[in-house]
């Protein structure tokens, strides 16, 4: 198992790679280097043109292409520098962090609802096939899967501003939206999170649901199920051990996309619910081309995948011991 | 072993019989087009599907003509308008007769909010009629006709079958150039990912060893990547001065990057799995060439589960366009995309005052729920003999 | 080879089934898939049941389970079985997924399937399998449960068990895994071991070595021992009483003597001409029996195996349904062979 944990955290490092290459080149893509920008006058009013050359030094400006990335890449690996924010004046630091945070707990809370829901019906489906319950789940399915999330939550939105009255955006009352965290800010927040929640969730829930039905109906006639039944075991006790159990080893690889699914999810549907994570902050930073604020969101939110990526692949092996003697 | 074995028995007791029946009116062996049609027919949905996918594509080609105006044409004076029904028939003192009709609007100021609201005149008759003469338009960029599928007798009367927007404008039609741009950004994405997919598939499959393990690498790396705030920073990349076909263009590659990772996968899987199939074995005996073995053999297996795929991949071509254009940093107007116009809905003051500004919304979910029935009816009928 | 045969005409019987019949519904209708089997097996007994694939005998051992899987249902038909109290029960009588009936899978009547690759979890250690088996039906504590795992496993040959108890079916050889399947299925030491086909997927080696372990177990334990199998020299090997069954039916039933030496079925002797190494093989060349099994969904009328038999007498065999004949006790056979003149 040790070896397997080495050799998949070495694999990653390629992917690491690109992931920085990518966002690297994202950073780059607008047109002229981002002092032509900062000197537009539409970042900053006066600008001290000591200031300038000092910066055009530290990102390396002036060098080859491959030196910039270096200088921006190691920054970061090394002292965890990612650079300014022109629109904001403030080191990237500052600002993702706690947007970030916010950020995984939407998606990790997601994921738990995402697995909490989808097994029991996906169980249901798979045992009781063409029951009109069966019937109900896969519409839900279907329609789960053709429904943009930016368009649920505008439905939502939309519903309740008309039926309740009320504007539902945003993760914090009022109160709370500045006020230092403490048990009420984090109840709060926990009222509020249902809705991006179920939101970020329904086109994941709708897939596993599938997944889980088809994997169980697979399973279910197998020969070690017959096997179980002839040694006496209750019929829930068969399903619970046996096949449910194998049927998720697939739902749990199957978390290696949900998981950037959710993370996707959750950056469109924070730009219309207007909820304070990484997903309206690079969305005003990629329309006012604060590229380093921009490229490194992208690239925490890159890691973040590649890292939910590998928990998965790691809770298959421990799951999967077939898998484990593989490697 | 049980269960499979009475399985099996039952299924060639059926296998038998419609051998039987086949032999007492004639035997004949079906083609493999006639299998999958017969399985696909059965499949009550997908077929359903199959209609509303060719519905919309029909309205991709003769947006201009089904359309009443052009996407851009406004009115101030039916800013918000709601939808008008169309009545068939009309009451007058003779009676019930056949006359086709929309009814006029009037406007009411509410006396306190100074707010207006349209309320439906019964008095303001404009009859409507199929094949209405309205605005010319060159079909195509050949046929020059001001012919529209349906429209107003009188040009200048309002037409707002899925009433107007903030400007005025005709949701209706705007609706069905949308439809032009997304569900053709669909195709041509998928087409690109169908080159890349097919060659780097078939090429990860065909050679597997090092190619193969990069091919795959590559996949897997692209996969674990969020999605949308990648697409974010590619596509706020895009020069806002680009022209309109520009910006399509490069949309569609950006969708298509990620997009032909799953065709990938399944061109590779389909590869590895006939690659030692008997009957591919047999004809590498009887010592028929690769190449010719690829084409005669395995690209006929091939080519139901690759549409299969490709109506499944549509959907997410659809889906992401829509986010991005939504938000802004896709498709930009004047171009109109389902996405751009759901722009439109973002406002909840306005959807709250046009509900119907949903519409686009609606047409989004029916297009990709009909792309995965019908991907979803091919793939079974891809293998007519399971069950 | 042939082990003693002890008298089961005046034993009363571990299980005794009667005129049992199952059905398969199928779009066309319905299947008969077993029609009037009668079979007893008695304790210390071992009773083979001999077939192609599709006569019927995997149906069979599943009906005595009482787990026939859908669209199969049970029509017709007692099954008793006798219980270590004494007192007998009807399995046909059972709810199938009662608790009654669970009482008595795995615990009056284990089962090795044919396929211990497939028949055992590949996510769960064998240890965890039998410890699960074993407290399905006595109220044991883990550790217990784990200790009688260790002994079965030693019991059933396999080296090393306090290691082998933790490892995952993949991790074993396929005759270890057949062990293992096998102590798993008399943990709670059945009365009655239903074997289908226990030994077809091993190889010839093993299979001998796993056929020599049951007839062990069987002397020691005393239990009555129902084997399923295709293959005649299996059967020559272990079986006291043997039932030959052909399309859902029994068309010959005796002593593994009677069978061997006397077989009055003319699918019985074809079945013995194709295999090597018998009298009726050795006096006209090996043998191949003509044409296929046909499915069940096209039964022939009249006699069943008459478009395969060569010694079908037309205007009888493909007419009329042979009668049963008894020569005394189970020694019955189906045929219409020979010819008696009729009036």
């Amino acid at each position: 198992m040790a070896i397997y944990i080495f050799k998949r955290i070495l694999l990653m490092i390629p992917t690491l790679i690109l992931v920085s290459m990518i966002a690297f080149a994202i950073i780059q893509a607008p047109p002229g280097d981002f002092l032509t920008t900062l000197m537009s006058g539409e970042a900053g009013e006066t600008v001290d043109v000591v200031q300038i050359e000092a910066m055009r030094a530290r990102y390396g400006l002036d060098q080859p292409i491959w030196v910039q990335y270096w200088k921006w890449i190691s920054g970061i690996v090394f002292h965890g520098d990612f650079g300014e924010s022109f629109e904001w004046k403030r080191p990237v630091n500052e600002l993702i962090w706690d947007r970030f945070g916010l950020t995984v707990l939407i998606s990790s809370i997601t994921l738990v609802f995402i697995w909490v829901v989808s097994i029991p019906i996906g169980i249901y489906s798979a045992t009781n096939k063409y029951s009109a319950g069966d019937y109900v789940f896969t519409v839900f399915g279907f329609i789960g899967l053709a429904i943009p999330n930016f368009l649920l939550a505008l439905v939502l939105m939309y519903i309740s501003f008309q039926y309740f009255g009320q504007s539902v955006g945003g993760l914090f009352s009022p109160a709370f939206v500045q006020a230092p965290w403490s048990f009420a800010r984090v109840g709060d927040l926990l009222a509020h999170l249902w809705l991006p929640v179920i939101i970020i969730g329904t086109a994941g829930t709708a897939s596993l649901i599938r997944i889980m039905r088809a994997n169980l109906l697979d399973e279910l006639p197998k020969p070690y199920v017959e096997a179980a039944r002839a040694r006496g075991l209750s019929e829930f006790r068969i399903r619970v051990k046996y096949p449910v159990r194998i049927a998720l080893n697939p739902l749990v690889s199957a978390l290696a996309w949900v998981f950037p699914a959710l993370v996707s999810g959750d950056a469109i549907t924070s730009i219309v619910l207007n909820l304070q994570t990484t997903g309206p902050l690079l969305y005003r930073a990629l329309q006012s081309q604060d590229m380093y604020l921009a490229g490194s969101l992208i690239l925490i939110l890159s890691v973040l995948t590649v890292i939910g990526t590998l928990l998965s692949d790691l809770l298959l092996a421990w799951l999967d011991p077939r898998l484990r003697a593989e490697v | 072993m049980g269960n499979a074995q009475n399985q099996a028995a039952v299924t060639d007791a059926l296998a038998e019989e419609s051998a039987m029946k086949a032999a007492e009116t004639g035997f004949r062996v079906a083609t493999p087009w006639e299998l999958f049609w017969w399985k696909f027919k059965s499949h009550k949905l997908a077929l359903i599907s199959a209609f509303v996918v060719l519905f919309l594509y029909v309205m991709v080609a003769f947006a201009e003509f089904i359309a009443p105006v052009s996407p851009a044409t406004y009115n101030g004076r039916y800013v918000f308008a709601p939808p008008q029904g169309i009545h068939l028939f009309m009451t007058d003192d003779e009676g019930w007769h056949f006359n086709p009709h929309v009814k006029g609007y009037s406007i009411e100021v509410d006396p306190k909010t100074y707010g207006k609201t349209f309320v439906q005149d019964p008095e303001q008759v404009f009859p409507v009629r199929l094949f209405a003469r309205g605005e010319s338009y060159r079909l195509w960029g050949l046929f020059e006709t001001d012919r529209h599928l349906i429209g107003p007798v009188d040009p200048g009367a309002p037409f707002y079958l899925l009433g107007a927007d903030r400007l005025g404008r005709d949701v209706f039609s705007r609706l069905v150039y949308g439809t032009r741009i997304s569900m053709s950004i669909g195709l041509v994405g998928v087409a690109i990912s169908l080159i890349l997919g097919v060659f780097l598939g078939g090429v990860s499959g065909f050679y597997g060893g090092v190619i193969d393990s990069v091919i795959q690498r590559l996949i897997e790396i692209l996969r674990s990547l969020p999605t949308i705030p990648l697409w974010m920073g590619l596509s706020a990349a895009i020069p806002l001065a680009w022209p309109q076909w520009q910006t399509y263009l490069a949309i569609t590659v950006i969708l298509s990057l990620i997009g032909w990772t799953a065709l990938a996968r399944e061109v590779r899987g389909l590869f590895l799995s006939v690659k030692n199939e008997d009957f591919v074995s047999s004809a590498r005996l009887e010592g028929m060439g690769e190449f010719r073995i690829t084409r005669k053999h395995m690209l006929p297996l091939f080519t139901s589960h690759i549409i299969a795929t490709v109506s499944l991949t549509i959907p997410t071509m659809i889906l992401a366009e829509t986010a991005l254009s939504f938000l802004g940093i896709g498709l930009q107007p004047p171009t109109v995309s389902w996405g751009v116009l759901l722009q439109e809905a973002q406002n909840i003051r306005s959807i709250a005052v046009a509900p119907w500004l949903f519409a686009p919304g609606v047409i989004v979910v029916i297009a990709v729920l009909a792309l995965n029935f019908l991907g979803d009816g091919v793939r079974d009928a891809a293998d007519p003999y399971q069950t | 080879m042939v082990a003693d045969s002890p008298d089961s005409d005046t034993q009363s019987p571990i299980l005794s089934v009667r005129g049992l019949q199952v059905e398969f519904s199928i779009f066309e209708g319905k299947l008969r898939a077993l029609e009037s089997v009668d079979f007893t097996v008695a304790e210390g007994e071992t009773l083979c049941v001999v077939g192609e694939s599709g006569s019927g005998k995997s149906v069979t051992a599943r009906s005595i389970l009482n787990m026939v899987p859908p669209p199969g249902k049970i029509t017709r038909g007692e099954i008793l079985l006798r219980r270590e109290t004494g007192e007998t029960v009807d399995i046909l009588a059972q709810k199938p997924r009662g608790k009654a009936m669970r009482g008595i899978r795995g615990n009056d009547i284990g089962m090795v399937f044919q396929e211990p690759m497939a028949s055992l979890s590949p996510v769960h250690t064998i240890g965890s399998i039998f410890i699960e088996a074993v407290q399905a039906h006595r109220k044991v504590g883990r550790a217990e449960a784990r200790e009688m795992a260790i002994a079965a496993m030693a019991d059933m040959g396999i080296p090393k068990p306090a290691q082998r108890i933790d490892y995952y079916p993949f991790q074993l050889s396929g005759g270890m895994r057949q062990r293992a399947m096998i102590a798993i299925a008399l943990a709670n030491r059945p009365r009655l071991l239903i074997a289908d086909e226990p030994t077809t997927a091993l190889d010839v080696t093993t299979q001998a070595n796993v056929l020599d372990l049951m007839i062990d177990i069987q002397d020691s334990t005393k239990m009555a021992l129902l084997f399923i199998t295709h293959d005649l020299g299996v059967v020559a090997e272990i079986a006291h009483n043997v039932v030959v069954m052909y399309l859902g039916r029994i068309v010959e039933s005796g002593t593994v003597h009677e069978i061997f030496e006397d077989a009055r079925h003319p699918y019985t002797q074809a079945l013995l001409r194709s295999i090597p190494g018998t009298p009726l093989s050795e006096s006209g060349g090996l043998y191949t029996i003509k044409g296929s099994i046909p499915s069940r969904g096209r039964r022939p009328q009249g006699c069943p195996f008459h478009p395969r038999c060569d010694q079908a007498v037309a205007g009888v065999c493909d007419v009329e349904a042979p009668p049963l004949r008894r020569l005394r006790g189970n020694r019955t056979y189906v045929c219409h062979l020979p010819l008696e003149l009729k009036g």
